[in-house]
């Protein structure tokens, strides 16, 4: 049998505490061996494997989204850069001197009294607008000749 | 003349640095060296095992609790200092496991503490205790029926000799109370001996 050892006179530093740690060191010494089962570092091998692969492959999948952005991002730019109708700033400006060049058409044919059908008509952007970067821009002051 | 007061034995208090050989392993374990792993698992999974089994009282969840931890090791070991010592940061992950564990079992609304306490003291590796001798099986009761908590202090202050620091560093809780629990959990385990050797 176990006998017990003076009542501890515990100090709250823990720096003295020689009765108190002989009290709990005698219990843990007498506690039954707990050995952990001999398969139990076998299993927890075969776990951590898993996880060491399944790492592999999410750094693998995060790779080749981070290689696909980067393909995406490297053609677009190059697309952006090609000079002629692809880049942004030519449509832009098509689209802007259609509404103008509609609206002087409009605008000149009601003063010359034609009717409101050739109006709608002439004052709808056309598609052959687009494209034709050489046309001279007309003077809003002016009519246009030969309409 | 004032008395001049002895300093206090500062072995209770400071944890000694990890081993150079320790470092080195966790360096090389840090560095994706399988078998370092393997060489900690070995190190340290009969510790491991023996704290969490008194700790839950059940042979089959401490050993899935083990093999969570040594996963969570595995995950977050680049980020350990290899200059600090292993074994407060092992066992604090796995007090942590523990309790993750008792939440989801228990739910949210039952502290962990109540949870382990529910646990039948004579479960742990009844065949052993029936082999051991009566002293050991005594003691193990008188250790099982005390508050989680204490236990736990107790266990990890003079079983794995960890100073009080440590102890507070592993549990989450404030130094002062690291220093209660241990008086009250060595009241206890007293109360608890007294009561099994004289019934």
């Amino acid at each position: 049998m176990t006998a017990l050892p003076p009542s501890p006179s515990a100090h709250p530093s823990g720096a003295n505490d020689g009765p108190e740690s002989s009290l709990a060191r005698q219990v843990f010494a007498a506690l039954p061996p707990a050995l952990p089962p001999s398969s139990l570092a076998e299993r927890i091998a075969t776990a951590v494997d898993h996880e060491r692969q399944q790492q592999r492959f999410s750094r693998r999948r995060l790779w080749g989204a981070v290689a696909s952005a980067a393909a995406v991002g490297l053609v677009a730019v190059a697309v952006s850069t090609l000079p002629g109708p692809h880049s942004h700033a030519p449509l832009v400006s098509d689209a802007a001197a259609q509404a103008v060049f509609a609206q002087w058409d409009a605008e000149y044919l009601a003063s010359q009294g034609e009717s409101i059908g050739l109006i709608a008509s002439a004052s709808v952007p056309s598609d052959d607008w687009l494209g034709l970067d050489a046309m001279p821009t007309p003077d809003p002051l002016e009519p246009i000749v030969g309409f | 003349m004032t008395p001049v007061c002895p300093p206090a034995p500062q072995a209770a208090t400071a944890p000694a640095p990890p081993s150079t050989a320790e470092a080195a392993l966790i360096r090389r374990a840090q560095a994706g060296d399988t078998r370092a792993f393997s060489q900690l698992v070995a190190d340290w999974l009969p510790l491991l095992y023996p704290f969490l089994l008194r700790m839950t009282g059940d042979a089959e969840q401490a050993e899935d609790l083990c093999q969570e931890t040594f996963i969570k090791v595995f995950r977050h070991l680049r980020g350990f200092d290899a200059r600090r010592r292993f074994k407060p940061w092992l066992f604090r992950i796995a007090v942590n496991t523990a309790k993750s564990a008792f939440r989801a079992r228990h739910g949210a609304l039952v502290p962990m503490e109540e949870a382990f306490l529910d646990a039948d003291p004579a479960a742990p590796d009844q065949t052993q205790a029936l082999e051991c001798r009566l002293n050991g099986e005594l003691a193990l009761q008188a250790l099982m029926r005390l508050d989680i908590r204490y236990r736990q202090a107790l266990w990890l202050r003079y079983q794995e000799e960890l100073s009080y620091d440590e102890v507070a560093d592993v549990m989450a809780i404030p130094l002062n109370t690291v220093r209660t629990w241990i008086r009250r959990g060595l009241d206890a385990l007293r109360r608890e001996l007294t009561g099994v050797l004289n019934p």
